[in-house]
């Protein structure tokens, strides 16, 4: 039955494709409509809700103290974990993470960690001994596509709302995570020579081919992640990068208001 | 006169004339390329690759050699060794009787030689034993080789098998799928199984033809046949 | 910890320099395809089964084979002895590998069959994923599997400000980025990206300029790997 529904869905796609459109009236490097909540779970240190078009992504981070890597003994150790639970849509089954999972919670995790969004030296308790663990945890709640994208601005604007619950643990006084940089994560769809920015999950019937470009605010590229079975012309690579670069500038602007 | 070619990879340039394009090679953008490691066989009006591996795929026609995987009611499952698994329907073994069951006939581990009847598009093999050559194998031995190489076994019009044939006085049977049932004096089948794995690793180079017919009198010679234990060739008859 | 020293790299390579490469084809007996590898201090060995049969049945695809990769690092290969099984970085980068070689096999020849690449990392140095890939084009064009062409990859990475190719270990641990890519080739021309992931930080330009490093490391590489197919078919069984 599924099956079915995703080949008319694709023959839909392409079909709109051929006259020059996109089956929302969208154009190409237009994202869809975006709203950020923060705050919204009182237990977490910090929280964030986006809503990408009808995609929506709940992320929660809870910060604890542990004992840091050998190798960093004044650093703070960031943990990005996803689950795409199964009511978010027909096709995600329960379980741990598959690899869909794994590498949606690796790519934002490395966009935070390259842009170096938070500053790891300021979470040092007592060096080689305690220093603050901040696990950002993914929650999708809906798949309507582009649950990267989502839960990227998810990720970064949970952070911005993070205080560090130094009393509870009795180290000081709280204090708002210091974000030093705002990574925002842009993911197209490739398909042939088009891409398409954004893609919601009927545009994705056409194939599972994306590529995410993640950049900080300075316009630097700090993760890129080519996602599917496809072939990638360099055309269409540096197409995409001049096109992440000006959307992400654009969602950034987002961040700011709230 | 055997011509010694040139090994081509995938993605190799073959020809800028699409029309030429033969097996193992495809079209893109009006050129034909090679899709698998193999030989090149470039002539004015074709130009295909023989391949050098691959696991076999059948196609209608072929006599395959396989062996008996499961049994049920209607037919048995047999393996060819090949992503396709086979079935032979109890109606195409004419060694079916009334009062025999299926796994009496052939049973799970039974060797079979039959031909590829049918293949529809979801790739799902019907074998049929109705032909001269199909029998269970009870005796003799199987030999086991690169498919790709079974039409160097078999030779240009058959001439490498009958020459095994001749001067060994050994029956062979060949699957195309790359397994061969030789059967005859003991010593003699060893010297053809020997003979047959030369051609497999030699398949490609020039002279085979003789150099096999040198190595098979050699061993001949050496293994001293003046007096032949003649073991009778089981009669097509006795096998049904 | 200077990584750039008079204009070289700590071991001595230029900027645009590879690590030492030696590529040996079809080196397992029971897989259908393999290739040991050695790039730098990494040591893998991968292996191809198939096409064949499906299991479990109800993942077959009745249009065209599945393919699967499996990436694993041997417990021993790392400096701190690692768990065996799949941790999450590995299963990463088995996704990202098999979709690197998917759009290059030709799957729809071979309607419900699977093509399983395996790939252990005896040792691993800096760019273990791309020697896997490597190794995994050869043992498939060694198993017989029909391609586009062969896919070859290697990483890009920035260290101390200037770009350098096939990063070491120091280097991928210290540097500023990290840009593992593969490209698909055919007939000694790079066609188009099939894996390209980025650790690290760059600007769009310094993306370019690596992209271009990235291709011209992947030619001689691509070389290696035609090279490692020639010899293990060559002499034996063809003559040039």
């Amino acid at each position: 039955m599924n099956d079915i529904l995703m080949e008319v869905r694709k023959d839909y796609v392409l079909s709109k494709l051929r006259e020059g459109e996109r089956i929302d009236g969208r154009s190409f490097d237009e994202m869809r409509s975006i709203e950020i909540k923060t705050g919204i779970i009182g237990k977490a240190e910090g929280s964030a809700y986006v809503k990408l078009g009808n995609t929506q992504v709940v992320v929660g981070v809870k910060m604890q103290i542990g004992e840091p890597f050998p190798d960093t003994p004044d650093q703070g150790i960031i943990i990005t974990n996803a689950e795409l639970v199964p009511l978010a849509s027909p096709t995600f089954e329960p379980g741990p993470p598959d690899e869909n999972a794994i590498e949606l919670a690796r790519v934002v995790d490395r966009g935070i960690r390259h842009s170096e969004a938070v500053d790891l030296k300021r979470l040092c308790v007592e060096e080689g001994e305690k220093v603050w663990m901040v696990f950002i945890d993914i929650w999708a709640l809906d798949d309507d596509g582009n649950l990267m994208d989502a839960s990227a601005l998810a990720a970064i604007a949970a952070l911005l709302n993070t205080t560090v619950p130094a009393e509870r643990f009795e180290v000081g006084n709280d204090f708002p995570l210091p974000v030093r940089d705002l990574p925002i994560a842009v993911t197209s769809l490739v398909y042939g020579d088009w891409i398409m920015v954004d893609p919601c999950r009927d545009e994705l019937s056409v194939g599972r081919n994306t590529i995410t470009i993640t950049t900080d605010q300075s316009d630097n590229v700090v993760s890129i992640q080519k996602s599917g079975p496809f072939l990638l012309s360099e055309r269409a690579f540096e197409g995409v990068l001049d096109l992440s670069i000006r959307k992400a500038r654009e969602v950034r602007g987002l961040l700011a208001e709230i | 006169m055997e011509v010694s070619r040139e090994i081509v990879l995938p993605g190799d340039l073959l020809s800028t004339n699409p029309r030429t394009a033969g097996e193992n090679t495809y079209v893109e953008g009006n050129k034909v390329y090679a899709r698998v490691l193999g030989l090149l066989d470039k002539t004015e009006t074709t130009v295909r690759v023989i391949p050098l591996k691959g696991r076999y795929v059948p196609s209608v026609g072929d006599t395959v050699i396989g062996i008996v995987r499961e049994v049920s009611s209607n037919g048995w499952i047999v393996d060819i060794l090949s992503p396709y698994v086979a079935f032979l329907p109890t109606s195409e073994n004419p060694n079916v009787r009334p009062n025999k069951k299926p796994n009496e006939i052939l049973d799970i581990g039974d060797t079979v030689i039959a031909k590829v009847m049918n293949i529809d598009p979801k790739m799902r093999v019907t074998l049929t034993m109705k032909d001269k050559l199909c029998r269970a194998i009870r005796i003799g031995r199987i030999v086991l080789i690169n498919p790709t190489r079974v039409p160097r076994v078999i030779g240009k019009k058959g001439s490498m098998i009958k020459l095994l044939k001749s001067e060994l006085d050994v029956q062979i049977i060949v699957g195309q799928n790359g397994l061969i049932w030789v059967n005859g004096d003991r010593r003699k089948v060893s010297i053809a199984e020997e003979a047959i794995y030369i051609i497999e690793r030699e398949a490609h180079t020039e002279g085979l033809t003789d150099r096999i017919a040198e190595f098979v009198k050699r061993r001949k010679v050496e293994m001293g046949f003046e007096t032949e234990e003649k073991i009778p060739e089981v009669p097509e008859e006795r096998l049904r | 910890m200077e990584l750039i020293v008079d204009g070289k790299r700590l071991d001595g390579r230029g900027f645009d320099e590879l690590r030492p490469i030696k590529i040996e084809a079809g080196i397992l007996n029971r897989a259908d395809g393999s290739c040991y590898l050695e790039m730098g201090g990494n040591k893998v060995v991968a292996a191809v089964y198939g096409p064949r049969e499906v299991h479990p049945k109800h993942l077959e695809d009745p249009s065209k084979a599945i393919i699967r990769y499996r990436y694993s690092m041997a417990s021993f290969s790392v400096e701190e002895r690692k768990r065996p099984g799949p941790d999450r970085r590995s299963i990463e980068i088995s996704k990202v590998s098999r979709e690197a070689l998917e759009p290059v096999i030709m799957k729809e020849l071979f309607p419900r069959s699977s093509i399983d690449i395996f790939v252990e990392v005896l040792q691993a140095d800096a760019g273990s994923r791309t020697a896997c890939l490597n190794a995994a084009s050869v043992a498939l064009i060694d198993a017989g599997v029909p391609m586009k062409g062969i896919v070859t990859s290697v990483a890009v990475a920035k260290v101390e400000g200037f770009l350098v190719l096939d990063p070491m270990k120091d280097e991928d641990y210290y540097g500023e980025a990290d840009v593992p890519f593969a490209f698909l080739i055919r007939n000694g021309k790079i066609e188009s990206i099939t894996l390209l992931q980025m650790d690290g930080r760059l600007t769009v330009d310094e993306l370019k300029s690596a992209l271009e490093l990235a291709k011209r490391g992947a030619m001689k590489i691509y070389k290696l790997q035609r090279d490692a197919i020639l010899k293990r078919y060559v002499g034996e069984e063809v003559i040039e």
